[in-house]
């Protein structure tokens, strides 16, 4: 447990963002490249050293000029794919609250981000999907250039990469569950439930054939054929894996209508801890770091209580908050931050 | 007159020439183009007179596509190739490629690229009116699909192929997956995905 302490606007949150760029090559803030990067600068470097499953350091260094060079152990790696999950990040950040609140696009950037950290084909299938995907709709809005024998090639590829997806992603909602209620994360009560739903349209479509995968194939192909009219007047493909939702149900009643600002941040805490019980399991490996940014503040002190105790089962913590909340103990580094730079740590054990 | 901090005009010009090239960067072009002040007068004439003539001697094949300075390449003419086996490519380099081979003995056709909306290539834009002609003329058996195993590749595979479903000839697809010679600690996961769906029984 590493505890980052500071003033308001002092670069806590910019010390988190480094560390989950070095794992995902994205920040949990923003999608922009120039929000990134310092003002009045053309770029930005990073490195760390992380530790592979065998306790092996792993050097990782990142440099973002006009082109992003990506170095491990000071060897050049040209995919980005390759370079990511070299150590794995789950967030427990305030934007957060948005996976509960906010566009049915930041949960599936939930589940994909999650799945992707946990199995590492399924990053390739999304991304040729998300290709597929793309042409497909740029034949739709160009119907003289392109005939309808070259979009349903591209629907052959759609199909097998969509079903790829589809699956990993049901998979995924159904392991949430299974974790949200077998361990019940301590933070929800016991007599509450939460649940999540995996939704879409294809889903709908699928599910009476959900095991035999030509089965799928057929289906999936019926269902793009019936909205084919409709899709070409739109230009948009409206059956998909990029339409789906996954809705967060507590106590049998929808949360982003019902639940209240405190319920959504339990919920999307929980969420969280479901996740990294996922990924855990997958991996089969307890190492996950656990980038934590003042979540607690809404919580109230029962909540607070059992977050911590959640949170301090075995992983590494990077934790930043203004001051140490009473719940949390005492922990085994403390670094204050001030304007940008780190103090030396504080160990505990030296003051005990 | 160029600024001071500027190279001369047509030195420049040269460097401007050269990052227009895939994978050269603008200060791999100013290596380039400063190499090239050095070399003596004749090689300079030779290289200058190289390009010149590139675009006027080389063309493709009237029937395959393939690189060549005669109306047909090398391949067509050749009469002791497999006239039955036609292999399907995207680009001329790789007929090159599996000419290096040297295990495939039958005739080529060039596609001049692969049917990718997003670059705005339709079947238009590519030689398959060509390679339709092709196989209502030449007694062709086989074809073989050889585009890239990326979405657009596959798509294109697919196309061809449902594009020939009446006619009488087998079409075929390479197969895709573990590189000969190599470790399989080296292969990415959906390469070995792909030589897993792809595996055969030993017989």
């Amino acid at each position: 447990m590493n505890c980052f302490i500071g003033r308001n606007g002092q670069g806590k949150t910019n010390l988190l963002e480094a560390v989950y760029y070095l794992s995902l090559l994205r920040s949990f803030r923003t999608s922009r490249l120039a929000d990134l990067i310092s003002w009045k600068k053309n770029g930005f470097v990073l490195s760390g050293q992380a530790r592979d499953s065998a306790g092996r350091p792993v050097d990782l260094a990142v440099s973002q000029g006009l082109e992003r060079k990506l170095l491990i152990n000071h060897n050049p790696v040209y995919r980005a794919s390759d370079f990511i999950n070299q150590f794995v990040c789950v967030t427990f950040i305030p934007q957060d609250l948005e996976l509960i609140q906010g566009d049915a696009l930041l949960r599936r950037r939930f589940m994909d981000i999650a799945i992707s950290q946990s199995s590492p084909g399924f990053l390739r299938h999304l991304q040729a999907y998300g290709n597929a995907l793309k042409s497909r709709n740029a034949m739709l809005r160009n119907l003289d250039k392109y005939p309808r024998t070259m979009i349903t090639a591209y629907d052959c590829q759609m199909i097998r990469e969509g079903i790829a997806v589809e699956l990993a992603r049901k998979e995924f909602a159904r392991d949430i569950n299974q974790s949200l209620e077998e361990k019940s994360v301590s933070l929800l009560t016991a007599e509450r439930r939460l649940e999540v739903r995996y939704l879409s349209r294809l889903s709908n479509l699928l599910q009476c054939s959900d095991d035999d995968p030509d089965q799928l194939e057929a289906t999936y192909r019926q269902g793009l054929e019936k909205s084919y009219e409709r899709d070409c007047r739109y230009g948009y493909t409206a059956i998909g894996p990029h339409r789906a939702d996954l809705s967060c149900i507590l106590d049998g009643n929808l949360l982003n209508r019902y639940g209240s600002q405190g319920e959504c941040r339990i919920a999307s805490l929980a969420l969280r801890f479901a996740c990294l019980d996922i990924i855990r399991r997958r991996r089969g490996d307890d190492d996950v770091t656990l980038i934590v940014d003042d979540v607690f503040g809404e919580l109230d002190a029962f909540h607070r209580r059992h977050f911590f105790a959640e949170l301090t089962h075995g992983s590494q913590v990077l934790l930043a908050c203004t001051a140490i909340p009473p719940e949390l103990g005492r922990p085994d580094r403390l670094y204050n931050v001030s304007a940008g730079t780190l103090s030396s740590p504080q160990e505990k054990h030296e003051e005990e | 007159m160029s600024k001071p901090g500027q190279y001369p005009e047509a030195l420049h010009h040269i460097i401007a020439c050269f990052s227009r090239l895939p994978g050269i960067g603008r200060r791999t072009a100013e290596r380039l183009a400063i190499a090239i002040m050095s070399w003596p007068e004749e090689h300079l004439a030779d290289f200058g007179t190289a390009l010149c003539e590139l675009r006027q001697r080389v063309h493709p094949c009237a029937i395959c596509g393939n690189f060549t300075e005669t109306p047909t390449c090398a391949i067509c003419q050749d009469e002791t190739r497999q006239r039955g086996l036609l292999c399907v490519v995207e680009h001329a380099s790789q007929v090159m490629a599996l000419e290096n081979s040297a295990c495939f003995h039958g005739l080529y056709h060039v596609l001049g690229g692969k049917l990718s909306p997003l670059s705005g290539k339709g079947p238009d834009d590519l030689r398959l009116a060509e390679l339709q002609e092709r196989l209502r003329q030449q007694p062709i058996t086989e074809l073989i699909i050889a585009t890239s195993p990326d979405v657009e590749g596959e798509a294109t595979a697919h196309f061809i192929a449902n594009m020939l479903a009446d006619l009488p000839i087998t079409i075929s697809r390479i197969a895709a997956g573990v590189p000969v010679g190599s470790d399989l600690n080296f292969a990415d996961a959906a390469t070995l995905a792909m030589a897993l769906q792809g595996r055969r029984q030993i017989d």
